[in-house]
């Protein structure tokens, strides 16, 4: 492959109120931790340039507001996003139970027929003591959606690289796999072009020669 | 007898005399004072230009290792440090003393990023500020404040609406807020209302209530007053956040709401004026569904807000669109809590006093005043993350409040309400028909799944049978 390929991948990370989103997001990004974030309302953005295997990924990461109400203002993000950290708090019940909604929500309004799009559950808050979620519980509904699960603590960064590369490269592999069907089939190369300007995915060399 | 006339004729002279040099000493005080704090908003803005100046080499020399980067570095921490050094050095008792620690209202002044090179950006703000505040303080506030002195008894006239617009002095502010909120809430006051609802929430947990815990310690962490351990002020938002919960069962409590609060309890300090604060804001100047289930209003209004800026900064809204910027996400916060996340404080209270008069055409004179201030720097901007970044932070780079204001009243006229209010309208229908789209296109995406996928349970809307296949 190209050795300098370059890609923008947009992430978000969505999940119950006061689950720890802004910590995760500020503990994997700056790799700081506060106990007590402001409340985030609306949405706001961090970066963070790593590289997998070949390539150098530019993330986009939007952390959003947690709230019930704010979920359709929220669901505004998931279009166009390549991927997605559901984060719950394994010391409150109600935001595990409250995946299945979110997840609904993502899933209804990415691109209904996605069959791949990227996601890791993250629960985190495992250094407190006042577990209310087992981890096999977790793990279990996890599995039967196939999505990646991770035990994290914002607070004493565990997992948290691991969990958002994970992502990373899931939502990677799609996109290649997306440009690389595109290519293969005979779609018009109209397409390939959307979604390479959509994406920021710069095939680099000789396959972008199709413009 | 005489010689005791002679001696208090002689005595009431030198009282005059000393009465006199008195006078004359404290005018020469006052200019002294005026002069040095010219001096000292001279030095603030020579400070930051420095600090600009080693920010944008720090810039240019990029990653480059080298004698000079080091030398930058050592420089640049020293800047960072001086600051410890000044205020010990700098203890006379004037009014507009060095940059503290803390405003009046015990927010941060130099906001703590967490990226190391905006730390030094930080600074140069917290300067900036500063000098303009010195340079405002003597020519602008003082006569604002005389005139505040004088006004008795609070009126509605136009001269209040100037007033309020350029800010109302500190220490006449709880007394005119508590004025503009019994204008307001007057209907909805009873006596004893506010303990009926406290008792209320004591009888029985309201369903907001672990919502308003988790929110506590969230709100305003670069404010003293609600970080210290030691303070009251938790739980004075706490009752009064339960209370609204029980006034507005249809809102309950709505994230933002704390933030409102939390201004309110700042400026009149006493929890049972802040609730009726709240209760003003909320139940009177913003309409119905800003902070429902559904956020609708509050939506409408970003998109109104979008028409606005189109018409009045074309060339601002070309660029962003261009990049795709989509501003909704920063500006539903401003809407939402009144600028309580972005402004600095005394611009912040400057906005409210006119916002809790006038309603809700304040904040959007602001909104559209805010990027007209920074529009330059915005045009300069080419890649949207930079853009997204920027638009993060640089509503507390403003600290020109009269600019701003400037803007805000004139340079966005004519702003008539009739506008607003056939704007909202007809963004309102379009927004609950999309809603209602949406809805639908559920509805069906979850039919069609179910017929599809035998393992899809209920309640569980989008499986993906590709991926709920072993």
């Amino acid at each position: 492959m190209n050795p300098r390929k370059k890609v923008d991948l947009k992430l978000i990370i969505i999940g119950a109120l006061g689950v720890g989103k802004t910590s995760l997001l500020h503990q994997y990004v700056h790799k700081t931790f506060y106990e007590d974030y402001q409340t985030t309302l609306g949405a706001s953005i961090l970066s963070k340039i790593i590289i997998l295997d070949d390539t150098t990924l530019k993330l986009q990461i939007w952390d959003t507001g947690g709230q019930e109400r704010f979920r359709s203002m929220v669901s505004t993000f998931y279009k166009g996003s390549d991927g997605c950290v559901l984060a719950f708090d394994v010391t409150d019940l109600e935001s595990f139970e409250a995946l299945e909604t979110w997840r609904g929500d993502v899933l209804a309004k990415t691109i209904p027929m996605e069959q791949s799009y990227p996601m890791v559950v993250l629960g985190n808050k495992i250094d407190l003591a006042d577990r209310q979620v087992p981890q096999e519980v977790a793990q279990g509904w996890c599995k039967e959606k196939d999505i990646p699960y991770f035990e994290v603590s914002a607070k004493n960064d565990i997992n948290v690289v691991q969990a958002f590369e994970m992502l990373a490269s899931r939502a990677l592999s799609r996109l290649s796999g997306r440009v690389q069907s595109l290519l293969n089939s005979n779609v018009s190369l109209y397409f390939l072009s959307v979604l390479t300007r959509r994406g920021g995915y710069s095939l680099g060399g000789s396959a972008g020669a199709g413009s | 007898m005489e010689a005791y006339r002679t001696q208090n004729r002689f005595l009431n002279s030198e009282i005059h005399q000393v009465t006199k040099i008195w006078r004359k000493v404290a005018e020469k005080e006052k200019a002294l004072l005026m002069k040095c704090a010219y001096l000292q908003a001279q030095n603030c803005r020579v400070e930051s230009k420095y600090l600009a100046g080693l920010r944008r080499l720090q810039e240019a020399l990029g990653v480059e290792a080298g004698e000079c980067s080091e030398l930058l570095r050592q420089l640049i921490q020293e800047a960072l440090q001086w600051e410890a050094s000044e205020a010990s050095a700098d203890s006379i008792v004037l009014s507009p003393g060095t940059v503290s620690e803390y405003d009046e209202y015990g927010f941060l002044t130099v906001p703590s990023y967490e990226v190391e090179d905006l730390r030094l950006l930080a600074k140069i703000q917290a300067l900036e500020v500063h000098s303009h505040r010195l340079l405002a303080h003597e020519a602008v506030e003082r006569p604002l404040r005389e005139r505040w002195a004088t006004l008795g008894e609070l009126a509605p006239s136009a001269e209040l609406k100037q007033l309020l617009r350029a800010g109302v002095p500190l220490e006449h502010r709880p007394r005119v807020w508590r004025w503009l909120i019994r204008l307001r809430v007057q209907r909805l006051q009873a006596p004893g209302c506010y303990q009926a609802l406290l008792s209320q929430g004591q009888a029985c947990k309201h369903p907001a209530a672990r919502q308003i815990e988790l929110d506590l310690n969230r709100t305003f962490p670069n404010n003293k007053h609600f970080t210290c351990p030691t303070s009251s002020f938790p739980d004075k938002l706490r009752r009064v956040l339960l209370a609204f919960s029980w006034q507005n069962p249809t809102i309950g409590y709505c994230q933002g709401l704390n933030r409102l609060a939390a201004i309110a309890l700042l400026v009149l300090d006493e929890e049972e004026s802040a609730f009726w604060c709240l209760v003003a804001i909320v139940e009177t100047i913003m309409p119905a569904d800003y902070y429902s289930k559904t956020l609708l209003a509050s939506q409408v209004d970003q998109r109104v807000l979008q028409d606005l800026l189109l018409e009045k900064l074309p060339r601002l809204m070309a660029h962003l669109g261009q990049r795709r910027v989509d501003l909704s996400f920063i500006t539903f916060n401003w809407f939402l809590v009144v600028f309580a996340d972005s402004l600095i404080s005394n611009i912040l209270l400057q906005v409210w006093d006119a916002f809790l008069y006038e309603g809700i055409k304040v904040v959007f004179r602001y909104a559209l005043a805010i990027f007209k201030y920074n529009e330059e720097a915005l045009l300069r901007l080419q890649d949207s993350l930079e853009i997204y970044q920027y638009l993060h932070f640089f509503t507390k780079t403003i600290c020109d409040s009269r600019k701003l204001m400037h803007i805000a009243f004139n340079d966005m006229n004519p702003f008539p309400m009739k506008q607003l209010r056939q704007l909202r309208a007809a963004h309102r229908e379009r927004l609950e028909a999309e809603l209602n789209e949406l809805e639908q296109l559920k509805a069906e995406y979850l039919e069609t799944r179910a017929a599809q996928g035998p393992s899809v349970s209920e309640g569980c809307p989008s499986e993906d049978e590709g991926e709920a296949e072993p």
